[in-house]
C-alpha cells in the first residue's frame, strides 16, 4: 500500500485557496456591511423600531394695539380611528357608542365612515375641545387615538374676519394675516422619536428623545378693537339702511400710517366658518386692499393739490364755469348739471365741479398730472403687508391706449381705479404736511427670539408742506364752509371731500348704480384720524354727501373721544 | 463547602482540620454576599429607574395638561374681557343705554393702571435657584454612568 506523502498536493492547495478566498470574502463582506455601510443599516434598524411623531407648535396670538387678543390658540385634540382595530363589529359598535355623544355624531354615522373601503386611519374629529379629548383618552375606546393639536379661539367673535383670515385643517394660514404671517405665527414644529412595539405603539419605557416645538410669535396689530367694532357695526347698519351691496370703512392715523380699523362688507363669519362644505371664496377677500373702485370726486383734492404745488392756482384763483366743457372725444358736465359762472378754486371743491377739475388738469398737463398721481401712490401697491393687495389701474399719457379725454376724466376720479387703502393713504398725505406714509397694520412681532417692531415709514414728500396746509384749509372749507354739510361734527373741525361715481361694468358704466364715498380727517388743525367711508350701490340715494358723509359724523366724535382728543367746549371738572 | 473540607482533611494533619481557614470562608461568604448585593442593587436601581420613568411621564402629562388649562383660562379671560361681553354687562346688569347727548369732561385725576391680559412672551419672572440638591446626589453626579 503506497504511503501518502506529507507534502501539499495540488488538490489540497486548491481547497485551501478556495477556503481562504471564501473566508476573505466573508470577512470583506462583513467589513463592508458593518463598517462601510454602518450608518445606513443603523438608520434602517432604527426605522424598524423607532417612530417619529411631529409635535405641532402652539400658534401665536393676534393681538390688537392694546394687547387684547383677536385670535388666540387653545389646546385641542384630533381624534383618529385605526380601521384595523375595528374589524370586530362588536368592538367597533362599543367604541362608536362611547365616542358618539362626545363628538356629537350618531354611532351609525361613525361606523359607516370608518368601515368604508378606505385604508389607514380615519380622522373622526379635528380640533376637538380639550376636555372632550381628555374624556376620550380616559374612556380609551378600542382603536381610537387622540393626538395633541390646537384650535383657534376668537374672543372678539367675528371682528376683523377678513383681516385676520383663517387656517386650513393642516393648521396653515389660508387667508388674511394668518396666511401672510403664517411662518411667524406658526412657530417651528418639534418631533419626538420613540421606540415602538410590533403594533407600532410606543414602548412605555423605551428610548424617547426629540426636539421641543418652538411656539409661534405673537403679532400685535395697529388695529384697535374698539374702533374696529364701531366701524363694523356702523358699516353693517349703513349697508342695511341703504340696501347697499357692500362697503368699506377705514380709520387711519395720518401722522404714522397706522390703520386703526379696516372693515369691509360683504365678508364671512370667522366663528362659523366651515370649510368642509361649499364655500363662497368671494367673501374671504379683504376688499379694502384687494378691490379697486373709481374714487370719483375725492380725487379732485389730489388734482387740486397738484395744481397748488405747481404754483398754478391758489384757494382764491378763479375760473369761469359754463357748466360744460368740451374735450377731444367727450363733453363733460357738472354732476348736477349746474352752471356757476365765476368760481374760486375753493368753491370748485365745495361744489365738486367736474368742469373745474378739467380746467385744473388742462393747466397741469398730462405728464405732470400723472407724475403727481404716482407721487401720491396711485398705480403701485402701498406695501401694507397684507396678501392680495391690488396696485390699482393707472394709465399714464406715455402708455398705449391713453387718450386726451383720460386726463380730463382722471382729474375728477373716473377712468382711474384705486383701492380704498390707496385713496385714504393719498389723502392722509395732505393731513400729514405732504408726507406720504406707508400704511401698516402690524406694529410688532414678538416671539421666543425677541421682538421686531415696525416703525412708521415715510415713503416720500408728495407735495410741499405749504401745499398740504393749503389743501387742509380748502378741505375744511368744503365741510365747515357749506351749510348743513352732513360730515360736520360737533366739537371738532372737519376737513374732507365727498365722492360719487358710477359703478363701472364691462363696456361702460351702470347708470343707476353708484359708489358713494367720503374721506375726511379731524381735527382739521391737528389731524389725529382720517376716515374713509365707501358705500357700494346704495339703493335709496346715490350721493356720497348724503350716504357716506353722515357716517363720518356718527363715528368721528366717538373715535376721537376714545383716543382722548379734546373737543371744543370741554368742561373741566376738579377730581377727588 | 464539604468538598473543600474533605480535601483539607486529606492534605493536612488532624490538628489543622479542626481549624479550617476562617479567612477564606469569610472571604467567600463576603464575595457571595457582594454578588447577591450587587444583583439586588441592580434590581433596586432598575426598579427605581422604572418608577422614576413613570413618575416623569406622569409629570410631563400633568405639565401638558396644566399648560393647556392655562391657555384655556387665558382664552376664557379674553372672552370675558371682550367688547361684546362688556356691552352685555353694561346693558343687562348695569342698565346702561347709549348716550343721547355727549358731554366731554376733563378730570384732573390719574387714570387707573391698564390691566392687560397676560401674553405668552411677556417677560417671565427669573427662575429661583434650585437649592434642594443633596450631597449624595452631587456625589452620584460625579460618577460615570449615573
Amino acid at each position: 500500500m503506497p504511503r501518502r506523502s506529507g507534502r501539499l498536493t495540488w488538490r489540497l492547495f486548491i481547497v485551501a485557496v478556495v477556503l481562504t478566498a471564501s473566508a476573505a470574502g466573508l470577512v470583506g463582506r462583513l467589513a463592508y456591511l458593518q463598517i462601510v455601510r454602518h450608518d445606513h443599516y443603523v438608520r434602517e434598524a432604527q426605522g424598524e423600531h423607532i417612530s417619529r411623531q411631529v409635535v405641532r407648535a402652539p400658534r401665536g396670538a393676534i393681538l390688537d394695539r392694546n394687547g387684547y387678543p383677536l385670535a388666540t390658540t387653545v389646546q385641542a385634540y384630533d381624534i383618529y380611528i385605526e380601521r384595523k382595530a375595528w374589524q370586530d363589529p362588536q368592538v367597533a359598535r362599543q367604541a362608536a357608542e362611547l365616542l358618539a355623544p362626545i363628538v356629537g355624531q350618531e354611532p351609525e354615522a361613525i361606523l359607516g365612515a370608518v368601515l368604508s373601503d378606505e385604508k389607514g386611519d380615519y380622522l373622526l374629529a379635528w380640533g376637538l375641545d380639550f376636555d372632550a379629548g381628555r374624556r376620550i383618552i380616559e374612556l380609551a375606546p378600542a382603536g381610537v387615538k387622540a393626538v395633541n393639536s390646537f384650535s383657534r379661539h376668537y374672543p372678539e367673535g367675528d371682528l376683523a374676519s377678513a383681516l385676520i383670515g383663517f387656517l386650513g385643517r393642516d393648521h396653515v394660514g389660508l387667508a388674511g394675516l394668518e396666511a401672510t404671517y403664517d411662518k411667524a405665527l406658526g412657530g417651528t414644529p418639534g418631533s419626538v422619536y420613540f421606540e415602538r412595539d410590533s403594533l407600532g405603539n410606543p414602548i412605555a419605557l423605551g428610548r424617547r428623545y426629540g426636539r421641543e416645538p418652538q411656539a409661534g410669535s405673537d403679532i400685535r396689530l395697529t388695529i384697535d378693537r374698539y374702533v374696529q367694532r364701531l366701524a363694523e357695526d356702523e358699516l353693517d347698519r349703513q349697508v342695511a339702511a341703504h340696501g347697499a351691496s357692500g362697503g368699506t370703512i377705514m380709520v387711519m392715523d395720518p401722522r404714522t400710517g397706522a390703520i386703526l380699523a379696516m372693515a369691509s362688507r360683504p365678508s364671512f363669519h370667522l366663528t362659523q366658518l366651515d370649510l368642509s362644505g361649499e364655500v363662497d371664496v368671494e367673501l374671504f377677500r379683504n376688499r379694502a386692499v384687494s378691490d379697486v373702485y373709481e374714487p370719483g370726486s375725492v380725487m379732485k383734492v389730489v388734482t387740486m393739490a397738484t395744481a397748488v404745488d405747481l404754483g398754478l392756482v391758489g384757494p382764491n384763483s378763479t375760473y369761469y364755469d359754463e357748466g360744460v366743457v368740451e374735450v377731444p372725444g367727450a363733453t363733460i358736465e357738472n354732476w348736477d348739471f349746474s352752471v356757476n359762472g365765476l368760481t374760486t378754486a375753493t368753491q370748485l371743491l365745495q361744489k365738486s365741479l367736474n368742469t373745474g377739475a378739467v380746467w385744473l388738469s388742462g393747466l397741469i398737463g398730462p405728464e405732470r398730472f400723472y407724475e403727481y398721481l404716482q407721487r401720491f401712490g396711485f398705480g403701485e401697491e402701498t406695501h401694507v403687508g397684507l396678501g392680495g393687495e391690488a396696485a390699482g389701474l393707472l394709465r399714464s399719457s406715455d402708455e398705449d391706449g391713453w387718450y386726451p379725454v383720460d386726463l380730463a376724466t382722471n382729474s375728477f376720479g373716473q377712468g382711474i381705479a384705486a383701492t380704498p387703502l390707496q385713496m385714504i393713504t393719498a389723502v392722509a398725505a395732505l393731513a400729514n404736511e405732504g408726507r406720504l406714509m406707508r400704511p401698516y397694520v402690524v406694529q410688532e412681532v414678538a416671539g421666543p427670539h425677541g421682538q421686531r417692531v415696525f416703525e412708521p415709514v415715510a415713503v416720500r414728500q408728495a407735495v410741499s408742506e405749504y401745499t398740504a396746509k393749503t389743501l387742509v384749509q380748502m378741505m375744511t372749507e368744503v365741510v365747515e364752509g357749506v351749510p348743513y354739510h352732513l360730515a360736520r361734527t360737533p366739537g371738532y373741525r372737519v376737513a374732507g371731500k365727498t365722492g360719487t361715481t358710477l359703478v363701472s361694468i364691462p363696456g361702460g358704466y351702470a347708470l343707476n348704480s353708484t359708489i358713494a364715498s367720503f374721506v375726511g380727517f379731524a381735527p382739521a388743525e391737528d389731524p389725529q384720524i382720517i376716515m374713509l367711508v365707501k358705500i357700494d350701490q346704495p339703493v335709496d340715494d346715490p350721493l356720497g354727501g348724503i350716504v357716506a358723509a353722515p357716517v363720518f359724523r356718527e363715528l368721528a366724535p366717538q373715535i376721537l373721544a376714545y383716543l382722548g382728543v379734546e373737543p371744543d367746549g370741554t368742561q373741566f371738572v376738579q377730581g377727588p | 463547602m464539604s468538598t473543600l473540607d474533605r480535601s483539607i482533611a486529606r492534605a493536612g494533619p488532624k490538628t489543622r482540620a479542626k481549624a479550617p481557614a476562617p479567612g477564606l470562608r469569610a472571604m467567600l461568604i463576603a464575595a457571595g454576599l457582594a454578588v447577591v448585593g450587587a444583583g439586588l442593587l441592580q434590581v433596586v436601581q432598575t426598579s427605581n429607574v422604572t418608577s422614576t420613568g413613570y413618575h416623569i411621564q406622569g409629570l410631563e402629562e400633568a405639565r401638558l395638561e396644566w399648560g393647556a388649562r392655562v391657555h384655556q383660562l387665558e382664552a376664557e379671560v379674553a372672552s370675558l374681557a371682550s367688547l361684546e361681553r362688556v356691552e352685555q354687562e353694561a346693558r343687562g346688569r348695569l342698565g346702561l343705554v347709549p348716550a343721547e347727548r355727549r358731554l366731554y369732561l376733563e378730570v384732573n385725576a390719574p387714570l387707573p393702571a391698564q390691566q392687560l391680559l397676560p401674553t405668552r412672551f411677556a417677560p417671565a419672572e427669573p427662575p429661583e435657584e434650585s437649592s434642594n440638591g443633596s450631597w449624595w446626589q452631587d456625589l452620584l453626579d460625579l460618577l460615570p454612568f449615573f
